[in-house]
């Protein structure tokens, strides 16, 4: 058997596509004869590489499928909404709408002049029917900037943030945002858009019978109840060590989940110097952290996620916003 | 000229509702399964026809996210879990998992179970250790294989690895995984012999090796990997 034809048979036999004649037959090989076995583990590399081209080209599909549908997703109270720019059939509803209220105003006006009238629109515009009802844009803080209260003063609710349903950036001022408070800006409706403490959801429900501390912190974790976990991980002693700093970790995932940035950042910068768990999460919520409090060891902190990040997508996330931060410049 | 008015008003409202441009959601074409598999062994074109009736189905999204939050899990999960079980579906369907025990919809829905539970167990042993695990899937979805999820470390050597392929080669090596035959290759990437896809791809993959020999740091790594 020449070596592509093993190739391919190891292929066959790895997807349990030969009958049990063959696939004993491959066995017997790969146990014999160690070329083969290394020869297996090449293929299976191969089938790992196929998966993930697979996967990305799939990541690639969906995310256009998304963008093209039209249509709100009404399964769901946190599904995305569509942008009014990726949503063509709007546009014609507003022009519907703004033609009708023209129509309207045309209509009822008493002169019978055409010139007359056409002033009178001119005039007096149906300009709420455009500006009300739109979707703020997170790509547009400045915008949000002179409507928004002070980020302290809105802090998120604890239920988890969901990425998709993007708010407006709370902000400082009324004023044009000097540099340093537009890159604040920027992280802030990154950070209150990042669910910190998802993924902690468990199936199983209610408290338990001598629950410690550091269970019925998680457990009210995941139901979102932030501040009865908080007080719940507190409680767990700096003794047990482990467990201790399981908790302390959660309970940055907390803080920084309610925007209490200056609590989440000293933290999170204990763990990752441990490189506890989940550094790629910390790290990048640590570095938004810096940036939301304008800590100058934000920027540094940034950078360092979009080149030593472990995790692709955070990198990417990362990435997105320096470049943001850059194009503020 | 009111007459007017109303004629241009009346007209182009009838133009939008033929043209189907206000908010409405496009009609989406049904498959039956017969339909939808045949489709899924059929050439690009038709795969991705059957993928895109089967991700934008809103029924079937619905029902994932209505099942997960039953369990307990957040929209959030739900969506998550939709975007990952499709691509165990579709992985699940090429290596010939589906055997039509259920409907394709019952199977694709029971995966995204699957990956809601596998990521829920994977950051909770992440995390802690602090509770049994407790997975259940319902009567209804008994025939659904299996998930494996790739964990992140992995996937990102490997789309190391895959830099070091050229274009042809993982082209080769995509179409073999997706089922496509020799002939298909051959005629897709302009290959001249049939029997020349097989050794194609066995060449990519050993010369994949020698670079690979020359890069210990990832080649360790690889192998320290595995599927989380």
């Amino acid at each position: 058997m020449d070596k592509a034809t093993l190739h391919e048979k190891l292929d066959a036999y790895l997807k349990g596509s030969l009958d049990a004649a063959e696939q004993a037959e491959v066995r017997q090989l790969i146990d014999s004869d160690k070329d083969v076995a290394d020869q297996l583990e090449l293929v299976r590399l191969e089938q790992e590489l196929a998966e993930v081209m697979v996967d990305e080209k799939l990541d690639e599909m969906m995310k256009a499928w998304n963008e093209e549908a039209s249509s709100p997703a009404a399964i769901s109270d946190t599904a995305p909404k569509p942008k009014a720019g990726s949503f063509p059939g709007q546009w014609v509803m507003w022009g519907s709408v703004l033609i009708i209220c023209a129509g309207l105003v045309f209509w009822s006006w008493p002169s019978p002049q055409e010139t007359a009238s056409t002033d009178a629109v001119n005039e007096d515009p149906p300009s709420s029917v455009q500006s009300e009802d739109r979707e703020p844009s997170v790509d547009a803080p400045t915008e949000a900037a002179t409507s928004e209260p002070p980020a302290q003063e809105t802090k998120k609710a604890p239920a988890p943030a969901k990425k998709e349903s993007k708010t407006p950036p709370p902000v400082a001022s009324a004023k044009e945002p000097q540099p340093s408070e537009a890159i604040q800006q920027l992280a802030l409706a990154l950070a209150t858009n990042t669910r910190a403490t998802g993924g902690t959801y468990i199936i199983r429900k209610g408290a338990q019978p001598n629950e410690s501390p550091l269970a019925k912190g998680y457990r009210l974790m995941g139901e979102g109840k932030l501040d009865e976990a908080e007080s719940a991980l507190l409680k767990v002693p700096e003794a047990q060590e482990r467990r201790y700093l399981n908790a302390q970790q959660y309970l940055a995932f907390i803080y920084f989940e309610k925007g209490e940035y200056e609590k989440s950042i000293p933290i999170l910068e204990n763990l990752t110097q441990l490189n506890y768990s989940q550094q790629a999460e910390m790290e990048w919520y640590l570095a938004l952290s810096y940036l939301a409090t304008e800590n100058p060891k934000g920027l540094e902190a940034l950078k360092q996620v979009t080149t030593e990040s472990t995790s692709p997508e955070i990198q990417e996330e990362a990435q997105q916003l320096l470049d943001e931060i850059n194009a503020l410049d | 000229m009111k007459s007017l008015f109303l004629f241009f008003l009346f007209g182009y409202i009838y133009k939008a509702s033929l043209t189907n441009d206000l908010d409405m959601p496009p009609q989406q074409k049904q498959y039956s399964d017969e339909q939808l598999l045949k489709m899924i062994r059929g050439s690009e074109q038709e795969r991705a026809n059957a993928l895109k009736a089967f991700f934008t189905d809103q029924q079937l999204k619905a029902s994932v996210i209505r099942k997960i939050q039953q369990k307990g899990g957040s929209a959030n999960d739900a969506q998550d879990a939709f975007q990952e079980g499709f691509k165990a579906f579709y992985r699940h369907l090429l290596n010939g998992k589906f055997e039509g025990r259920s409907s394709l919809r019952t199977f694709f829905v029971g995966i995204c179970i699957r990956c809601w539970l596998d990521g829920l167990k994977k950051s909770f042993y992440q995390r802690t250790t602090l509770t049994d695990k407790e997975e259940t899937l319902d009567d209804e979805y008994e025939h659904t294989p299996e998930t494996r999820m790739m964990s992140r470390e992995r996937k990102s050597q490997l789309q190391k690895v895959l830099a070091l392929l050229g274009d042809r080669c993982k082209k080769v090596i995509m179409m073999g995984y997706e089922g496509y035959n020799s002939e298909e290759i051959k005629q897709k990437l302009e290959i001249e012999a049939e029997e020349a896809v097989r050794k194609i791809r066995y060449r990519c993959m050993t010369k994949l090796k020698e670079k690979l020999a020359s890069q210990p740091t990832l080649n360790a790594l690889l192998k320290s990997l595995s599927y989380g």
